[in-house]
């Protein structure tokens, strides 16, 4: 192929990657988060379930010192979830498909509720089921994704949703050295007050019964 | 000359003038057919009830004018469970494609709330408001240490969960969860006991269905528009919703409808079958062209009755129309009688002196069919009386054109060589083995007699609407998934204003609230009272607070400390109590996001307002709004009343048709028999048909409803014809083939009725099934018994003297 022919067709692939580039209007940073998705989206593709360990701290104007809550997460593929504090207080959630639960107190009495009608856990949910599932999609859909830190990764998300917006400001996440799972979760609501929960002693992929959902 | 030898003479009159007899009638018959093509359908259901008492009326167009009847409901259905989430946005696309229609006006797919002012907002702000007297009392023993601080305990160990950050806003604002005792009376709106409200839209316990409520302009009686409105419906269902998803419709005018439709079709089935198996009928048993004349009288009746109905009133009920085929086969029953006597003794005898012996039987058979459906010109219902007067005018018609007109196109195309070639069937001969049919006829009477003593009256108008399988489908799917919110009894509270609307309204409430059982009141009476009981609410809750506030602030201040809250975090909640909050108004529920209901429940008519409560269709309910002390303003509405109200005209009207028609019928066969034992025999087809169709109904659990009571008068009519035709020709010198005219006669009017049962509108086979029982059952007797009878009588008695 002639030398000028080489060139002609180098500036017109820059060129037209310019154009199109422009015309969906994709930053430097847009590119850079997809990037990320991408990788965590790889770390995490054999996910099928997790169990680990987390510590819950909140900070809320209306009681003067909030003691720390310990709990489990049990999470299964594609939408089973178990989140229950297990000190100071007893309490909990499960999310199976459509169907939630939640129990509060030593006698396990439990009551159904409707996910759309519970912002937070609907929050806390979503997050896992997404960063599980590497569905980026949803989450892209849901809220404006910016990068805090590369490396460990850290993004921070801010709710889209009219309904999410009038409680939660943004939710920070943080991601394991392997990028498989998210370590911690930093939800600040409106109102000044903070939710920060982290994970540890996480398994991937661990036989868990039918039975804890 | 005798009284009858006036149709001879008749006969001889028109004989010189047969040419302009023709005419004439062909004029008439013509002038009819002119009419027919501006006769204007109706199916209102206002014609089957009773018109004679206002306040009945009343009642109905208060049924009528309720919000619910300009209500589509909608049922989306996720068939395979797998796109739950796909359901609230399909949803909503046609949600926004159907208020994009002409028909509608607006569609509610869940609360829409004002996005500063939801339910939670109303609730916490409106608790001055709505509190009563009793809730304070209730509160008043939450006042203790040990109550709050188990109370703020509980609080407390809820800010663990992940949604506590939510809650510091209730906490604050109401620590003790007074709120709970106004969310008990927004219960008296929950008008969908089984739905939830998901992602803000009514959804079922499953996920699978979603319920869209439209608003239409299109009026439940408005046939056209509303075949309009459905089919627009389809179409947006076509383009607009995806495969995965179901769409089911329900609406008073998927009834209007169906109905429709229903009789159209049936109207062409049954006219079409009575006409054919006339024409085949005629023609097994005739077999001789002109008996297309006793078609000629028999259509031209049907055509001159519409005709003349049709003069009468704007519209016509397609009941009416559909009655046509019984006409068909009644009309036909006179003239086959002079068609026999003429084609038979045309030769031996002169037409005039033929018509002189057999107008007797025909004139009274007729007078009689008359008589008796004159009595359905006293009914209380229009539609009876409207279908009365169609078979009046039609059997009038027939008895003219049969005496008068007949025997001129008789004689006009006789020939002596066409009466000899006359096939008649029935020869009349000796009555063999009367012991047998006596003994068989009693045995019946005796066992329908027994089985015929459960039958019942059905006032319910639903079992005279056709709903289809589809649509019994839909009904039970909705009702199934939503909950039974259609059948409810309603009660208006009218005021001049809004506010002496909801005074009147809340009486009712406190009136009936403890007597409704288990089902819930639907009423706005809870949630939105009077300004002055608003006000009276308000003030108690402050007397009680100043009373009361220094206490809560400090076992507040205890409690709350001793567990971990701020000193200050029930602030809002002290400061709330001296607050004096707006009054509650429809706006207000506007905006919290239940306008849909309000705007259902809150009927402006005319320069008053009327507030609607829902309430359990039961006796308790009814009783209780009958009694003495039941507030004024208050009218009641339900369609168990409606039903219980027709029935007793049924009831009534059936009493009175049957009663009314057996004297009409002694009166009239006394002067022509001028014998007790004749008149008895000339009784026994209509006591047969009678007493058979009693027996098989009460066998078979059939009702009467206001249709087939009809039916009980034609076959008195018509048995008695069969009875008197069989009467002379058992005692009198007289054959003119009545054993084939009673039998042709009787199996064109079973064909006529017959054609009925092919139809699937219930009105219209209820009319065809209980007269084909009992005109099935009256020309066996009438061929077979009265002869039997008559020979008994005749064998054993003296001799019966003709007249």
């Amino acid at each position: 192929m002639p030398k000028h022919r080489i060139i002609f067709l180098t500036i017109l692939f820059v060129f037209t990657a310019w154009i199109s580039g422009d015309e969906q209007g994709v930053s430097a940073d847009e590119v850079k988060t997809e990037a990320i998705l991408l990788r965590i989206k790889q770390a995490s593709s054999n996910i099928e379930s997790l169990e680990g360990d987390f510590v819950q701290k909140k900070k809320l104007e209306i009681l003067k010192d909030m003691p720390d809550s310990y709990g489990k997460l049990y999470y299964m593929s594609p939408g089973r979830l178990r989140w229950e504090i297990t000190a100071p207080v007893i309490m909990g959630f499960i999310i199976n498909g459509e169907h939630g639960k939640k129990w509060r107190g030593k006698d396990g009495r439990s009551m159904k509720f409707d996910l759309s009608r519970e912002p937070l856990i609907a929050a806390i949910s979503n997050q896992v089921f997404s960063w599980a599932r590497g569905d980026y999609e949803r989450l892209k859909a849901g809220y404006d994704i910016s990068i805090l830190s590369e490396e460990p990764v850290e993004i921070r998300l801010r709710p889209i949703s009219p309904v999410e917006q009038k409680y939660i400001e943004s939710i920070d996440l943080a991601f394991s050295e392997e990028e498989s799972h998210v370590t911690k979760i930093e939800i600040n609501d409106k109102k000044g007050g903070s939710t920060q929960i982290s994970f540890s002693n996480m398994k991937i992929n661990p036989g868990l019964s039918e039975e804890i959902f | 000359m005798g009284l009858f030898d006036i149709f001879g003479q008749i006969y001889l009159f028109f004989s010189k003038r047969r040419q302009a007899l023709f005419v004439i009638s062909a004029l008439v018959i013509l002038l009819s057919l002119f009419y027919l093509t501006k006769i204007r359908f109706s199916e209102d259901i206002k014609s089957l009830l009773p018109d004679s008492r206002e306040d009945f009326l009343l009642e109905f167009n208060l049924l009528q004018q309720t919000p619910f009847m300009h209500k589509v409901i909608i049922n989306l259905r996720e068939r395979s469970g797998a796109d739950k989430e796909g359901l609230t946005d399909a949803a909503d696309d046609l949600a926004k494609a159907i208020s994009a229609s002409q028909y509608f006006t607006s569609v509610t797919s869940g609360p829409v709330s004002d996005q500063n002012f939801d339910i939670y907002t109303f609730i916490v702000k409106s608790i001055p408001n709505l509190i009563t007297r009793n809730d304070l009392e209730e509160i008043r023993g939450w006042l203790t240490p040990g109550h709050v601080h188990e109370k703020l305990l509980e609080r407390y160990t809820g800010l663990f969960s992940p949604e506590g950050s939510m809650m510091i806003d209730d906490i604050r604002l109401d620590p003790l969860d007074i709120k709970t005792l106004v969310l008990k009376k927004l219960s008296s709106l929950n008008i969908i006991p089984e739905g939830a409200i998901k992602k803000n839209h009514f959804i079922d316990q499953s996920g699978r269905n979603l319920l869209l409520i439209a608003d239409t302009c299109v009026d439940v009686t408005d046939t056209l528009n509303a075949e309009r409105m459905l089919a627009e419906l389809e179409e947006i269902k076509k383009k607009a919703l995806p495969e995965n998803l179901e769409m089911l419709i329900l609406s008073p005018q998927s009834y209007t409808v169906t109905n429709t439709r229903a009789i159209k079709k049936d109207l062409v089935v049954v006219l079409s079958i009575s006409s054919l198996s006339m024409i085949i009928l005629f023609f097994l048993f005739l077999k001789n062209w002109r008996a297309i004349f006793i078609l000629l009288i028999s259509f031209s009746s049907f055509t001159i009755a519409l005709g003349g109905v049709s003069v009468i009133y704007s519209t016509i009920s397609a009941i009416t129309i559909g009655f046509g085929s019984v006409l068909l086969g009644l009309s036909d029953d006179l003239s086959l009688h002079v068609y026999f006597a003429l084609r038979r003794d045309g030769g031996r005898y002169d037409a005039g002196h033929i018509m002189s012996e057999v107008s007797r039987p025909v004139l009274y058979g007729g007078l009689i069919i008359i008589c008796s459906l004159s009595l359905l010109l006293l009914s209380e219902l229009p539609g009876q009386r409207q279908l009365g007067l169609f078979s009046i005018i039609g059997v009038i018609t027939s008895l003219v054109f049969t005496l008068v007109l007949l025997p001129q196109m008789m004689r006009a195309t006789s020939s002596s060589k066409e009466i000899k070639s006359d096939n008649i069937i029935l020869v009349k001969g000796k009555t063999s083995r009367p012991i047998l049919y006596i003994s068989l006829w009693i045995i019946m009477i005796i066992a329908c007699f027994w089985s015929g003593k459960g039958i019942t009256f059905d006032g319910d108008l639903n079992n005279l609407n056709y709903r289809s399988d589809e649509l019994k489908y839909i009904e039970g799917y909705i009702k199934r998934t939503w909950g039974d919110f259609n059948s409810r009894a309603m009660i208006f509270s009218e005021g001049d204003d809004l506010e002496s609307a909801l005074m009147v309204n809340e009486s009712l409430y406190n009136y009936i609230k403890d007597d409704s059982g288990k089902e819930t009141i639907i009423s706005i009476a809870p949630v939105l009272p009077s300004i002055e009981t608003q006000r009276s609410n308000i003030d108690t809750w402050k007397s009680f607070w100043s009373e009361n506030k220094n206490i809560v602030t400090r076992i507040f201040e205890n409690e709350g400390s001793s567990i971990g809250f701020t000193p200050d975090a029930f602030d809002p909640f002290i400061k709330s109590l001296d607050e004096s909050p707006d009054f509650i108004t429809p706006d207000t529920l506007n905006r919290a996001g239940i306008s849909a209901l309000i705007d259902s429940l809150i009927i402006p008519y005319k320069e008053k307002i009327r507030i609607l409560t829902l309430a359990p269709d039961n006796e308790r309910i009814r009783a209780l709004l009958k009694a003495s002390d039941c507030p004024g303003g208050v009218r009641f509405v339900s369609q168990g009343y409606i039903g219980e109200m027709i029935r007793k005209t049924v009831g009534h009207d059936f009493v009175h048709f049957i009663a009314g028609a057996l004297i009409v019928i002694l009166v009239l066969l006394i002067p022509l028999f001028r014998d007790f034992k004749k008149v008895m025999l000339s009784m026994v087809p209509v006591v047969t048909g009678v007493v058979f169709m009693f027996g098989i109904m009460g066998l078979f659990d059939i009702a009467f409803n206001i249709f087939n009571v009809i039916s009980s008068i034609l076959l008195i009519g018509l048995g008695i014809d069969y009875g008197i035709f069989m009467v002379c020709r058992c005692s009198e010198d007289y054959e003119h083939d009545t054993d084939t005219a009673v039998l042709l006669s009787g199996l064109t009017t079973v064909t006529g009725f017959g054609a009925l049962i092919f139809a699937s509108h219930p009105a219209l086979y209820s009319i065809g099934i209980t007269v084909l029982l009992g005109i099935g059952a009256a020309i066996p007797s009438a061929i077979y018994v009265i002869p039997a009878l008559y020979h008994y009588f005749d064998k054993g008695g003296k001799k019966v003297v003709s007249l």
